[in-house]
């Protein structure tokens, strides 16, 4: 699977992608997220008109195997990207049709693609990143919460035209599953019917992802799943993504120059927290952190505001939370012994018992440690390593010590005829190369006994009997 | 500051959505987490951010150290209640009845405490909390425990609560009624009166005058009305007071109007240095210019002597201190003639070899627990000595170590000697028997306990490095170890080839770094062949004084040796202040005690740090055994103090040093076939005669009356059948047994250090 929306371009057809190109927000956001180098190979080409030949290009990185390598890596991705074509015989690289007048134009208009916006009334109460960021955390963290505690009342998704949910967009990304025959009936919204849904063990495991990699997650199958109920709802979604990446955070979008389908998705972005509108009359919205994370991957992040850690691993194995959330509590559940649940803290402690645990029901123990040392406090994250050495070793111990014995299917046989019998049945299954394990007692043949591996039992049957 | 994930007060408000409000709507309250205390509906105090501890209704306490309350909030907090974790970021304590008679017995009042805790909680303060802290310190104070001439007297002023307590059926039953005597009080006098028959028509007199008495003087200028009850008892009576009916008893020495008691010559020496942390912990003990029974608990090597020596000089009453050890007291003897000004005739030793009368007037004289509650019959001087100590009144008990000496003991110690005041000292205070609890009614309430962490990183402390090594069974151990029986399963596990192996890489490498080394194992037969296999020489149970103090010698010299094998009779009693590393092959089942002794044995500061640290702690672990278990509980005391035990499951490049012993698999199997030929009554044997060894080093040192000639006797008797080896006779009784390889080797090893010495007196001994 993709993990982040530039991996997932490359995935696509040529056509698909071309008709992507043509609009200017996305060749924007697509600038935005390449790499630094790529992103400079490619104004050069723009700067040329699109145009070079593959001598000059390949003189650009300096004589070192690293540059050589970073060189190539950035060319590779431009041409996965299909923003840039070498000729087949390899003498010119030519910029993707249309798009050096796109980026070119962009660049000179100097406020890019947002000057295309119709204009809007001057913004008064303009939100600022910080509460962007918050709400955005505070929204995904009850999607999450959807996911553990899947609620009752269907909650209909407007991409879809209302004829899907969120549980249904869950159940499809494996996180839920239905329970119980009243899945099947149609009145929704209904209160009060028995929990039609339970979470799964896949959701224990997604709620301790890195944030971007949950959206996303969430977001190709959002697609996947809008396109089949309203097709066209893809490239819709996919190119709405890209616009709202390639705004700055912050800054707003008016409502007015979306397509109806887009205006359909936005209310569902709305509700993921990957965008922000004040009302749903406002003519204005903006897009959140989680758009940029969405467009980047991992490395969206980085530019942005890291998010603030909440977590403290203590050398005791005594894990705090700063949180006031309740999802939390519920998360750390999955690993940690919780001991108490306050206003703002959540008091846990990390055990051999809640570690073997988590692992039955699926959980790595390195998801459990990149999920602390992601969300480590920034008193912590002074520390190196981040998380106390001997807690992190302990942990992966605990974890390892159930998959330290394999079980594994066997056939036993006893009460032999006699004793030359047996011995040529263990030679048997020596040389077959299935024998496990024998006890031989000359005196008592019934007691002597032989173990071979379950698959050699067919083979085993048929030289007993060819021995009588 | 912590809790950046909640919003400050100066940040912005939270964005209103109508969009995702949707989806919270629908979202139900999440369900409970199931084992955990919820307290999600308790109220957040205003500027919480700023504030330093979360306060909860169960009496926890956590403490953010990032706070900037932080010191001022674990001050009080040490005062009023007991440390559970001292981690680094952030710390929990709890509070109980105990720690809050003690917060209460240093002069903290109610609303002082109530009003503290309303400062510094981030959440309102519970009612459960409220009540609690009244409940213990309003009652504080008002009861008190007396010693006059001998006697102990319940002393309170409010007649009511005399009345509760004389009503109350135990603690009457201890109460000693007396024919009247020519008494000052007037409320004796009006008993008197009464002349009655029965106790009980006696105590509604007594009572009835009491009130009479109270009643005509109004003004309460703090007449007190008192009844006597069993000094034997004492413990009891304390048990009942401050746990059954909640009137926990003040004990209080206004030593500086003590008049019948004679002065002390002694001055603290003007060079001398008290660390902060010293003179906080003897704060608690001397507040409002009086003196209080109790604990005060610091880190082995932290300077426990000092603070003894400190609250001997300020009390300056006659002083007795016990130890656990002959050693220990000469040790105690030193440190005061080099703190203090004290001359010879006023401080004395009190053991086997040392039989001084103290000075009549006032003194200090240090004694073992074993001379003072020995129980045999005592020879001229000692009886002499003991009458002594029976009949005066000591100013202060000094208790070394309360947390090793059994309850019976210290019970019996503590009713021969009368003493106005008791002050104990220890490393740890936790004891797997749950005998905790009665060191409080038998000393006093804990007064101080130091944060390891901080000691260490101010330098008090060695930094010490803590590792746990795993060692894989060899398969042929492991297949053996499932189907024996319990003893063979510990011996089997203490001599798993594997372990050896570490062990013997590991007195390898820091040998080489030139560090001294301390190889502790409970198992006495492991302890031997560990020894005995790799040439070092070793201190048990059975060895004799003498050779300790040459074993001991060598090490500390140096060159020869630097590596000393030691059972379970090095935990307190021997003190080797060179040592820096620990490994500990065998050990007793889940002691925390234990574990945080053997550690105190390296923590005295040392200069040559490598990487941060000073000192190592190795703990080696045969894997898959019931070691496993036992060590993470044994460790649980020192991680809460904030030690990190990092897992080793392998040792580096050990597999490249070929040379290691029992490499080849017919070395182990001989090794195997060792271990079970031992019969599992002499392992049983073993084990017991080492846990007697334990206390018979003390009870042979300390046993003060028995002529040397009948202490020789009954050591032989007790002979240690099977392990002694220590006298020739010995060693010819047992010789059928497959062990005199071993002790050839001793010899041979004895001999070689002898020679080296020339000290043939010594060799005498056990040649």
């Amino acid at each position: 699977m993709a993990a982040s929306l530039l991996e997932y371009l490359r995935g696509l057809s040529p056509i698909a992608l071309s008709r992507l190109y043509s609009d200017p927000h996305t060749c924007q956001a697509v600038l935005r997220a390449l790499p630094p180098l790529s992103r400079q190979y490619l104004l050069r080409l723009v700067g040329a008109h699109g145009r070079l030949a593959a001598e000059i290009v390949g003189a650009w990185p300096l004589p070192t195997a690293a540059a050589a390598l970073e060189h190539k890596a950035a060319l590779e991705q431009l041409v996965a990207l299909r923003l840039v074509e070498l000729d087949p015989v390899g003498r010119e690289y030519a910029l993707h049709a249309g798009l050096c007048e796109q980026i070119g134009s962009s660049i000179c208009l100097a406020r890019g693609a947002q000057a295309a916006e119709a204009r809007l009334a001057a913004d008064e109460a303009r939100p600022s990143v910080v509460q962007l960021e918050r709400h955005a955390q505070r929204t995904w963290e009850d999607v999450l919460q959807c996911v553990l505690t899947p609620p009752r009342r269907l909650l209909p998704l407007a991409g879809c035209g209302g004829k899907s949910t969120l549980q249904q967009l869950l159940l499809s990304l494996r996180l839920l599953e239905a329970t119980g025959a009243e899945g099947a009936e149609g009145a929704e919204g209904v209160e009060g019917a028995a929990a039609r849904w339970a979470s799964t063990r896949a959701a224990r495991r997604f709620v301790l992802l890195p944030i971007q990699e949950q959206v996303w997650r969430l977001m190709l199958e959002y697609m996947e799943l809008t396109d089949t109920v309203q097709p066209g709802a893809r490239d819709a979604t996919l190119s709405f993504l890209m616009r709202l990446g390639s705004h700055a955070v912050g800054s707003d979008c008016s409502v007015h120059s979306l397509t109806e389908l887009q205006r359909q998705v936005l209310s569902d972005l709305l509700l993921f927290g990957i965008a922000y509108q004040r009302e749903e009359s406002s003519p204005r919205f903006y897009a959140t952190p989680l758009a940029h994370a969405l467009l980047s991957g991992s490395a969206g992040l980085a530019t942005s505001r890291r998010s603030e850690g909440f977590l403290i691993l203590e050398t005791n194995f005594k894990l705090y939370a700063h949180t006031s959330s309740p999802l939390w509590a519920q998360v750390i559940r999955s690993f940690a012994r919780v001991e108490y649940v306050l206003p703002n803290l959540v008091v846990s402690s990390i055990s051999r018992e809640a570690i073997r645990d988590a692992v039955e029901s699926g959980i790595e123990w390195d998801m459990i440690v990149q999920f602390l040392e992601r969300n480590a406090h920034p008193l912590m994250a002074a520390n190196v390593p981040v998380l106390p050495e001997t807690v992190v070793n302990q942990v992966s111990l605990w974890a390892q010590e159930s998959s330290r014995m394999q079980l594994a299917d066997a056939q036993f046989y006893d009460k032999f005829e006699s004793i030359e019998l047996f011995d040529d049945v263990v030679q048997y299954a020596k040389d077959d190369g299935v024998y496990l394990w024998h006890k031989r007692d000359q005196q008592h043949v019934g007691h002597s006994a032989l173990i071979v591996a379950a698959h050699g039992h067919q083979r085993m049957k048929a030289f007993l009997k060819s021995k009588k | 500051m912590l809790g950046s994930a909640a919003a400050s007060a100066s940040d912005p408000p939270e964005l209103p959505s109508v969009a995702s409000m949707k989806l919270a709507l629908a979202l139900h309250a999440p369900p409970k987490v199931h084992g955990a205390a919820t307290f999600t509906e308790m109220k957040l105090c205003a500027n919480h951010q700023s504030r330093p501890f979360w306060l909860l209704p169960d009496g926890r306490v956590i403490l953010d150290s990032s706070s900037t309350f932080y010191k001022e909030a674990c001050e009080f907090l040490v005062a009023i209640s007991e440390p559970v974790c001292r981690t680094r970021f952030l710390q929990e304590y709890q509070l109980t009845h105990f720690s809050l008679y003690a917060g209460a017995s240093m002069g903290l009042k109610t609303e002082e405490i109530l009003g503290q805790l309303r400062k510094f909680s981030k959440l309102s303060v519970p009612i459960e909390v409220v009540t609690m802290v009244e409940e213990c310190t309003a009652r504080y104070g008002k009861v008190k425990l007396v010693l006059q001439k001998d006697r102990l007297y319940v002393e309170c002023q409010d007649p009511e609560i005399l009345e509760q307590l004389i009503r109350d059926p135990v603690l009457s039953s201890f109460r000693v009624i007396r024919q009247p005597e020519i008494e000052t009080d007037e409320t004796h006098a009006l008993a008197e009166e009464a002349n009655a028959d029965s106790a009980t028509a006696m105590d509604e007199n007594y009572l009835e005058a009491a009130r009479l008495a109270t009643n005509e003087d109004e003004e309460g200028t703090g007449r007190m009305i008192n009844f006597e009850v069993d000094v034997s008892k004492v413990k009891e009576v304390k048990e009942r007071c401050s746990r059954d009916i909640n009137w926990p008893l003040l004990e209080e020495y206004d030593f500086r109007s003590d008049t019948s008691n004679a002065e002390v010559p002694i001055e603290l020496k003007s060079d001398t240095q008290i660390r902060e942390y010293q003179s906080k912990a003897l704060s608690r003990m001397f507040s409002n210019h009086r003196a209080r029974s109790g604990i005060i608990v610091l880190p082995c090597g932290a300077g426990k002597t000092l603070v003894g020596i400190v609250a001997a000089t300020t009390v300056k009453r006659s002083c007795l201190v016990l130890c656990n050890s002959s050693v220990s007291v000469e040790q105690w003897y030193a440190q005061f003639r080099m703190w203090t000004s004290i001359d010879e005739q006023h401080i004395t030793k009190f053991t086997a070899n040392n039989k001084e009368m103290p000075h009549p007037d006032a003194c200090v004289l240090i004694s073992t627990y074993n001379m003072i509650s020995f129980s045999g019959h005592r020879s001229v001087e000692a009886e002499a000595i003991m009458q002594d100590i029976r009949g005066r009144e000591w100013g202060l008990l000094l208790m070394d170590e309360v947390h090793v000496v059994p309850a019976a003991t210290f019970l019996t110690c503590t009713t021969r000697t009368r003493s106005r005041c008791k002050l104990g000292l220890t490393a740890t205070l936790v004891r797997e028997d749950g005998k905790i609890e009665d060191l409080n009614f038998l000393i006093g309430p804990k007064l101080y306990e130091a944060n390891w962490l901080e000691l260490q990183a101010n330098g008090y402390i060695a930094t010490v490095s803590c590792a746990e090594v795993w060692c894989e069974m060899t398969p042929e151990f492991y297949r053996e170890y499932l189907k024996a029986s319990k003893a063979h399963q510990r011996l089997l596990y203490a001599m798993n080839p594997n372990k050896f192996r570490s062990c013997e890489y590991l007195i390898r490498f820091h040998e080489a770094r030139g560090d001294k080394v301390i190889v502790f194992s409970d198992n006495v037969f492991a302890l031997k062949k560990y020894a005995v296999k790799m040439g070092r020489p070793m201190i048990f149970g059975a060895t004799s004084q003498n050779e300790r103090m040459l074993w001991l010698q060598e090490f500390k010299a140096g060159g020869r040796y630097n590596t000393i094998f030691i059972s379970k009779v090095g935990d307190t009693s021997i003190d080797i202040p060179e040592a820096n590393v620990i490994i500990q092959i065998a050990s007793h089942f889940g002691a925390r005690r234990q574990e945080a002794q053997r550690l105190g044995r390296i923590l005295r500061p040392k200069a040559n740090a490598v990487e941060g640290f000073n000192a190592f702690f190795y703990t080696l672990i045969s894997r898959d055994t019931q070691e496993m278990y036992y060590s993470t509980k044994r460790q649980q005391f020192l991680v809460d103090q904030g030690y990190a035990f990092k897992v080793i499951t392998k040792l580096a490049d050990m597999e490249s040093s070929s040379d290691l012993s029992y490499s080849s698999r017919e070395e182990q199997m001989e090794l195997l076939s060792q271990v079970m030929s031992e019969n599992a009554a002499d392992i049983a044997a073993h084990e017991l005669a080492e846990d007697d060894a334990t206390q018979d080093l003390e009870r042979r040192s300390g046993s003060g009356g028995m002529t040397a000639g009948k202490s020789v006797a009954s050591r032989n008797k007790r002979s240690m059948s099977d392990l002694s080896g220590g006298s020739g006779l010995a060693y010819n009784e047992m010789s059928k047994k497959p062990k005199p390889a071993i002790f050839r080797e001793r010899e041979r090893m004895l001999k070689a250090a002898n020679k080296a010495r020339n000290s043939a007196s010594i060799a005498d001994n056990f040649l």
